[in-house]
């Protein structure tokens, strides 16, 4: 389960921007939900992902994932928790370039300290799964777009995480794409018993969710 | 997955930059590591106290020059000394042993030395141990020659073979002796001083190929004179024909026999006496003696050769400074390219951090390239240095006129390289703890 409560934190886009100040109330979610939220661009949604996933610290507030304060974990736990526990998409897909496909899968359950055959063979399951499996030797300059962001979704789901978070992923994909990939994203989620937070911009693709929550209602 | 598979792919991708960097290092450790293993070398050369050369005479002038060319065959000699000196150091009783050498000829580039039968007996080139011949026999009489053993392999010459000797020190120095013909009878074992490279016959020998060379040349400009004074008195008469063959018949009858003759004083002179004295209480007086009564001066290749090393090991020293200037470049270098490539991998930093990498391994990665790229360049550099110093080693060997006994490795440059893969972790700390401090929220978005 996953609980944010009175949550706070001020941030700039750049140096020279004035300072926001970004306050979610609430928010929770049970296991195997699945949230779209929806806001327009620079309203904080960035860094509302940033805080869930625990990469930046917030001033002040509570985010507990299966009963982990992550706001109270030193920052070499939290990198910790994050990697077991929570996985990350992003627009760009952040692959590592001098990685290939299944090696970007595996360096995720390495930083996870799980390195063992199991998930090894779920790495292989996974990237299978969704289609790569004559590619994983591939580095990601020689997938299409489409390829590359299947691999990312691997890694995500890579150590069977309780939450996944996604940052505007069909951002660099076409209509088609993007359907796909949010259904094999909810499919899996759905799978693994994994709650989903997908945050985006786009209607369209917020609307094949049953339920929209607008960021602005979070914020209020 | 294993931290050393993250830290290829590192390498890997960037392997141009990475290789660069390694060579940069490479280079100034294979410089350090090669004056190193020179120095090593040449000292152990030169500072042999057990050499059997205990007192040099030779003409006046520097007595490093004079000891650098009779011991170890470099540069030129400082003149010749008379018969006199010689025959006076012969009835000197405080001279144990004594041994004449004339410098002046080549074969192929290697020094031509005559000498006496006393080469070979009661001559020492260090403390016990005398000149040997391995095949074949001594020089017995005239017109004979006996060589050390490199230039006899450099040479390829056997026992029997005809050698011709070339006029001058060196072999690129003006032709043939038209007498300087002999037989070889005997190589030398190798001693790894300079007499491995040299060319022993007798004195009167080299005397008497230098006695005819001079006449040779008297004739020659004679004939010259000639036909430049009969073209003067008759434009149309050609200089007659039966001049040059006469002067040739006679000159064949007059050289057929080479010992038939005798050689004018002047030129029956030595270059250096190498002279071992009875006992050491004799040293003071023996070369003083020399010094103020004769016109030729005695030198002791120990205290002259204390005297060049004290000079020499300052400049070693410096040069193996600036060596070393140059491997704290090559760590440089490593930290420069880290530091720079840091900006294209704010980015990658960040991801792993996202992923789950602390911060120490992000510094751990780092560090690991960076000592990578110092391992390989010293390791690199040292194998270089040591290649290059069996590479160099005729070269050095010509140079210095000495025999190097090289290794196959040596500890120092080995240290050396440890020293630097150390210094490249130190000064790699600068781009790790960059790296280190590498915001994720802030560069996970592409730039």
């Amino acid at each position: 389960m996953l609980r944010v409560q009175q949550l706070r934190k001020t941030f700039q886009h750049h140096e020279e921007a004035p300072a926001f100040s970004l306050t979610i109330n609430e928010l929770i979610l049970e296991r195997g939900q699945e949230m779209v939220i929806m806001g327009h661009s620079g309203a904080g949604k960035t860094t509302l992902f940033h805080l869930l996933a625990g990469i930046v610290a917030p001033d002040s507030g509570i985010i507990t994932l299966n009963n982990t304060d992550i706001v109270a974990l030193g920052e070499a736990q939290r990198d910790r928790f994050r990697a077991q526990h929570i996985g990350c998409i992003y627009q760009t897909f952040n692959l590592l370039a001098g990685f290939t496909a299944l090696q970007n899968v595996l360096l995720a359950q390495h930083f996870a300290g799980r390195s063992d055959r199991n998930h090894r063979d779920r790495a292989h399951a996974l990237l299978q799964r969704l289609g790569l499996q004559n590619k994983i030797h591939r580095y990601p300059h020689e997938l299409s777009v489409g390829e590359q962001q299947r691999v990312a979704v691997a890694r995500a789901l890579a150590n069977t995480p309780s939450l996944l978070l996604a940052d505007e992923p069909t951002a660099s994909v076409d209509a088609n794409n993007a359907e796909q990939v949010i259904n094999e994203l909810r499919t899996l989620a759905q799978e693994h018993d994994t709650m989903l937070i997908l945050i985006t911009h786009d209607r369209y693709v917020a609307e094949m969710f049953p339920v929209i929550t607008e960021f602005s209602s979070l914020t209020r | 997955m294993h931290i050393s598979t993250i830290i290829f792919a590192f390498l890997r991708q960037r392997l141009f930059s990475s290789l660069l960097t390694a060579l940069s290092v490479g280079a100034g450790v294979a410089l350090a590591s090669l004056l190193i293993i020179l120095s090593i070398e040449s000292e152990h050369t030169f500072s042999q106290k057990d050499t059997g050369y205990e007192i040099i005479i030779g003409a006046k002038g520097s007595p490093l020059q004079l000891i650098l060319n009779t011991m170890y065959h470099i540069g030129t000699p400082t003149g010749n000394i008379s018969l006199e000196t010689w025959e006076r150091v012969q009835k000197d009783r405080r001279v144990k042993s004594h041994l004449p050498m004339v410098f002046g000829d080549n074969v192929g580039g290697y020094k031509v030395i005559g000498t006496t039968p006393e080469f070979f007996t009661t001559f020492q080139y260090r403390k016990n141990r005398s000149v040997t011949v391995l095949a074949g026999r001594p020089f017995a009489g005239d017109h004979e020659a006996v060589l050390g053993a490199i230039s006899a392999q450099n040479l390829k010459i056997k026992i029997g073979d005809s050698i011709t000797l070339r006029h001058g020190l060196s072999a690129e120095e003006a032709g043939a002796h038209d007498h300087g013909k002999m037989i070889v009878v005997g190589i030398l074992t190798p001693t790894n001083t300079a007499l491995d490279r040299g060319v022993f016959m007798t004195m009167r020998t080299v005397w008497d190929i230098h006695y005819h060379e001079y006449q040779e040349q008297q004739e020659a400009a004679e004939r010259a004179l000639q036909a430049a004074e009969q073209d003067s008195s008759s434009a149309v008469a050609k200089a007659p024909k039966h001049l040059h063959s006469a002067a040739h018949t006679h000159h064949e009858e007059n050289h057929n026999h080479h010992e038939s003759h005798t050689i004018p004083k002047d030129f029956t002179t030595i270059t250096s006496i190498a002279v071992k004295l009875a006992s050491p209480v004799f040293f003071e007086s023996f070369v003083r003696s020399i010094n103020e009564t004769t016109p030729a001066q005695a030198a002791l290749p120990v205290l002259e050769m204390m005297g060049l090393f004290s000079i020499v090991g300052n400049i070693n020293g410096a040069l193996v400074a600036i060596a070393g200037l140059s491997i704290v470049i090559g760590a440089i270098s490593i930290m420069t390219a880290l530091y720079n490539s840091l900006n294209e991998r704010k980015r990658e930093i960040a991801i792993m951090r996202s992923l789950g990498a602390r911060r120490a391994t992000i510094l751990l990665l780092i560090l690991s390239e960076a000592g990578c790229i110092g391992i390989l360049g010293s390791l690199s550099g040292v194998i270089i240095a040591h290649i290059s110093a069996f590479l160099l080693r005729p070269i050095l060997e010509q140079a210095l006129g000495a025999t190097l006994e090289l290794q196959l490795w040596y500890l120092q440059p080995w240290l050396l390289a440890g020293a630097t893969v150390i210094l490249t972790l130190c000064i790699a700390c600068v781009p790790a703890w960059k790296a280190y401090r590498t915001s994720v929220a802030e560069n996970l978005l592409p730039r």
